[in-house]
């Protein structure tokens, strides 16, 4: 009974490091993924007159053929509020971009002479106000995460930093759904109770 | 029509992650809406875990150091087969 088990807890380990070996490699593939697209987009910026960056920005094919089409007619078509923008940015997704929005946030991207005007405008200083408030937010909930239990920690990394489905997780760590949810609430209860302290204060 | 029992807060708490990962059964669903429906605290706390979901969303995965993630996967192990 003790080598059946010795030999489950092997094969459970052994399970587990080629489940987090598949996830490095999906993990670079991503990376390099996003790399290729941001270089994509530097290309872009620096060739606007053809209106290449309307079709960047845009979140579709329909849009970036509009985009374009005006951009064309136009030649200094803006292509509006980064508001509208950031929906579209969200949809090809990755931190890169998390982080491309929030430098954008609050300003104009609009063309101008051929060339991407970002920033006509400058924050306005409640836009500034609340892009601090934001930026404290996210501190708090970063340190909390990182202050978790490693159980915890893991799983609230795995599912709502990194966004994995809950299936993904069962099956990388071996647990129930239940015990998953367990953890996942746990984590998230300390974690809003440091928000909401922080709110509070 | 049965009425439902009433959801206490207490127990709202407890299955916030289960309404937010659509994992209530709808009895229990119905008992949430409708103590949401009456209680201001309990819709402060979900919009709050909310918010806290959605600003964990926006923690850089590149944050957390491979080392960092080898040791959580040593801890998870550790706990697991303990």
């Amino acid at each position: 009974v003790e080598d059946d088990r010795v030999e489950r807890r092997t094969e459970q380990r052994q399970r587990t490091t080629v489940a987090l070996l598949k996830r490095q490699v999906r993990d670079a593939r991503r990376q390099l993924a996003r790399l290729r697209q941001q270089q994509r987009r530097r290309v872009a910026a620096d060739n606007l007159a053809d209106g290449r960056v309307g079709c960047e920005l845009a979140s579709d094919r329909t849009g970036a053929a509009s985009n374009l089409e005006h951009v064309r007619a136009g030649g200094q078509r803006k292509i509006g509020e980064v508001r509208v923008q950031e929906r579209a940015l969200l949809r090809i997704s990755g931190p890169r971009l998390h982080r491309l929005c929030e430098l954008l946030r609050g300003r104009r991207v609009g063309l101008r002479d051929g060339r991407v005007d970002v920033g006509m405008r400058p924050l306005s200083p409640l836009r500034r106000q609340a892009l601090q408030a934001y930026r404290r937010r996210m501190a708090v909930v970063r340190a909390a995460v990182a202050r978790l239990p490693p159980v915890q920690h893991l799983v609230i990394t795995l599912r709502d930093v990194d966004g994995w489905e809950s299936r993904e997780v069962c099956n990388a760590l071996e647990i129930s759904e239940t015990n998953q949810g367990v953890l996942l609430h746990r984590a998230r209860s300390r974690v809003r109770a440091e928000l909401a302290s922080y709110l509070s204060e | 029509m049965t009425t439902l029992p009433e959801m206490p807060c207490q127990e709202l708490v407890e299955v916030i992650t289960d309404h937010l990962e659509n994992a209530l059964v709808e009895r229990d669903r119905r008992r949430f809406e409708a103590h949401l429906a009456e209680c201001e605290a309990c819709r402060d706390y979900l919009e709050q875990f909310r918010q806290t979901i959605a600003l964990a969303g926006r923690v850089e995965p590149e944050r957390l150091p491979v080392r960092m993630r080898e040791e959580l996967l040593t801890a998870f192990r550790a706990w697991r087969d303990g």
